[in-house]
């Protein structure tokens, strides 16, 4: 079986099933990203297929070197979300309101594979201090950009940024410990 | 670039609040720093970690393949013009909503664009049989110079100007031009609604320099950071009663302006 990054290296040449084979292992969880930024299930589904044509169209300046194929595509998912909630200039609602799980659609659990993957990064998450975590919540999950947590939180923009660096890296530690 | 800087500058590129030009910049340097780049793939990896830490949502069962038929009506519509196809319409479509000054963009003439148009192909084949090569020869000749003269005066969009109208065409955003000395324009300022900015200057800065950008509150400036481009994406919310400013400095960028200000804008 092809790995993610074999599978975009086969996108480089066109390969429009390498596309189908990453949309069915990484839909979910890049839809879930993207509900989790927009909260809103229209403009989810939206990011969830702009993602996926700017990777089909991108797919040559993916390189190994500077990340994974998921780290890639997580990476463009996000800035999709975070132009789109920027360009509709409004905070969305909060999280509780939103139910992850479309009813009028058959869940089929093809990412159970990353169950362990979620518990061991849920723990690793629950090692760092509440305002670390409320940190990485808030500049990756709720689109706020440095600048807006440094005016929310009332520190200077360096320390925020300081803070979410040290905050990444400890993570990577905790994970590589695990 | 000194350290502080550069852990800014690649923090900024993992979280995607880079410019696409800053962002090639970035990659140049991480492909000659084999640190920084295994720096910044631990970052991206920890992302992508944190990402698989939520719950998978469910998706409508169409959604795949409403994926696939919007790649391949893409793929149906040619994105260069085949060799026997003369394009007479520009590609880009002006939003007639859009608040630019015209006379901002220079090279951008609103009269050569027509909003909603779609693109014109006109089938140039030119046929060789001997009865009809002077008729079809006659045409070619007429649409070449068509082509020619239409070329010759089209005008060039680059993709900075068109990243430009995009942001200004988002409500609340106020586009302004950048007046120099002797009111000659350097370029446009975009004020966000959020009061960030994104700032176009019609020249690089020289070579061996960077353009660094300033907060000024009261008479103190704080660095907002250093561009090697003539786009400048200030993507913090700063201060409405602040005062803009640009320098240009040394290649590290300085801890205070070393020069007269090249922009200097009131944000209130």
């Amino acid at each position: 079986m092809d790995t993610e990054e074999q599978l975009i290296i086969r996108l480089q040449s066109g390969d429009e099933t390498s596309l189908a084979k990453l949309y069915d292992l990484l839909s979910n969880q890049v839809f879930s990203l993207a509900l989790q930024i927009l909260r809103n299930r229209e403009d989810a589904q939206e990011v969830l297929q702009d993602t996926f044509v700017k990777l089909y169209q991108n797919a040559e300046r993916f390189n190994p070197e500077f990340g994974s194929a998921r780290a890639y595509i997580y990476t463009i998912a996000r800035n999709e979300s975070r132009m789109r909630l920027r360009a509709k200039q409004s905070r969305p609602q909060k999280l509780a309101d939103i139910d992850l799980h479309d009813p009028a659609s058959t869940f089929e659990a093809n990412q159970v594979t990353d169950h362990d993957s979620r518990i061991t990064v849920a723990k690793a998450l629950e090692h760092l201090t509440r305002e670390d975590q409320h940190l990485l919540q808030a500049s990756f999950f709720e689109g706020y950009s440095h600048a807006e947590l440094a005016e929310q939180t009332g520190l200077p923009l360096g320390t925020i940024k300081s803070k979410v660096r040290r905050a990444l890296l400890k993570l990577r530690d905790l994970l590589g410990d695990v | 670039m000194n350290n502080d800087i550069l852990e800014d500058k690649l923090l900024e590129y993992v979280m995607g609040s880079l410019t696409p030009e800053e962002e090639r910049e970035i990659e140049v340097y991480l492909n000659e720093h084999p640190d920084a780049a295994a720096y910044v793939r631990d970052m991206f990896e920890v992302m992508a970690d944190v990402a698989l830490s939520q719950e998978p949502a469910t998706l409508p069962d169409d959604a795949e393949a409403s994926l696939l038929s919007r790649i391949r009506s893409r793929e149906e519509v040619p994105q260069e013009a085949p060799k026997n196809v003369i394009r007479l319409e520009p590609d880009l479509k002006i939003n007639p909503d859009l608040k630019i000054n015209q006379e901002d963009l220079g090279t951008l003439n609103k009269g050569d664009f027509k909003a909603g148009a779609d693109t014109f192909e006109k089938p140039g084949k030119i046929e060789t049989k001997a009865s009809n090569s002077r008729i079809w020869l006659g045409f070619a000749l007429a649409a070449a110079l068509a082509v020619f003269a239409y070329l010759g005066f089209r005008p060039q969009v680059d993709p900075i100007s068109q990243q430009l109208s995009q942001i200004c065409a988002v409500q609340g955003t106020a586009c302004e031009p950048i007046k120099g000395d002797q009111s000659s324009n350097l370029g446009t300022i975009a004020k966000r609604a959020d009061n960030s900015l994104f700032v176009v200057l019609n020249e690089a800065p020289p070579e061996g320099q960077v353009y660094q950008a300033w907060e000024i509150k009261g008479d103190t400036p704080v660095s907002l950071g250093v561009w090697s481009g003539r786009v400048l994406d200030i993507s913090q919310a700063l201060n409405a009663d602040s005062v803009f400013g640009i320098t240009i400095e040394p290649p590290a960028g300085s801890p205070q302006p070393t020069s007269t200000p090249i922009v200097v804008v009131p944000l209130s």
